[in-house]
């Protein structure tokens, strides 16, 4: 055995990836915010009548956010979610799922060295259709 | 001694690899001793989330987050992966919410996972282990390695990440 491949079942797969993504856009839109503007997880929590805990946790992606709940932290941040649902083109419906959405989080990343700039989004292109 | 390949074909180092999306590709290697590999294939799946509540399970939060090394997509220094003190070590960590892999760069983007724990496991009130006791354990594997020519890659994160 010189390599393992790790498993796991397709629909736990693809609900977690989501899951990450959507947390992985939010913290994209909140750190290109702090450094434009300096907004806190307070204000957006205060903006959408919670606590910052609360925030924090969302923005870590620790929950399972609802539709409302991205809506409104995207509001509070002055942005807007964006969703399309796409039917997986015939023949493909047997392995991981496509990503041809943006995959790059910010550059907010703090790093070692400090804090990287900001970045424009890398879009992955749909390579089997 | 011997040469990195000889010590995957001797299943001393297994080469851990997940079957990525359509479109996305392998940019990032994962190496694991055999114990490591065990603990994620056999306890990961019997773990629920702890403190933290996340509603991801453990499993998913691995295979995310194994999913984001290998690819290549961003890794969030601290919150994701992070470079364990004293730095003189290189030893690096690779976190989820309720897991922690311990380990060392052998090259940029090829992590060798050494060891493993959950999260719960290193905070009071139900500590049963610490994070010095992971680092030591990862450089004495890293030292007794009979592998040829550097054991590993100095740098910061940005360098090797």
């Amino acid at each position: 055995m010189n390599s393992f491949e790790l498993e796991i079942d397709e629909k736990s797969y693809v609900a977690s990836m989501f899951m990450a993504r959507v947390a992985n856009e939010i913290r994209r839109a909140a750190a290109i915010e702090k450094a434009s503007r300096k907004i806190t997880q307070q204000e957006i929590a205060n903006k959408i009548g919670t606590s910052r805990a609360v925030v924090n946790r969302e923005m870590q992606g620790l929950e399972n956010l609802g539709a409302r709940r991205i809506a409104e932290l995207l509001w509070a941040l002055g942005w807007e979610p964006y969703f399309e649902a796409r039917k997986i083109p015939a023949g493909v419906n047997d392995g991981p799922p496509l990503l041809s959405q943006p995959v790059i989080m910010p550059p907010e990343l703090k790093t070692s060295q400090g804090t990287l700039s900001l970045k424009s989004p890398v879009y992955v292109s749909h390579s089997s259709t | 001694m011997a040469t990195f390949d000889k010590l995957l074909k001797a299943n001393v180092l297994v080469r851990v690899t997940f079957r990525l999306p359509r479109g996305q590709f392998h940019e990032r290697k994962i190496y694991a001793y055999p114990g490591c590999l065990e603990w994620m294939r056999n306890e990961i799946p019997k773990m629920v989330t702890g403190r933290v509540a996340s509603d991801f399970t453990p499993k998913e939060q691995l295979i995310e987050r194994l999913r984001q090394w290998m690819s290549g997509d961003p890794m969030a220094y601290g919150r994701m992966f992070r470079d364990m003190e004293p730095k003189i070590d290189e030893v690096w960590e690779i976190k989820t919410a309720d897991l922690r892999i311990f380990g060392w760069m052998y090259r940029p983007r090829e992590f060798i996972a050494v060891r493993a724990g959950y999260a719960d496991d290193y905070k009071e009130p139900t500590k049963i282990k610490n994070y010095a006791d992971e680092r030591r354990e990862v450089v004495k594997a890293r030292d007794t390695l009979p592998l040829d020519g550097d054991k590993y890659t100095e740098g910061n994160f940005d360098e090797l990440v």
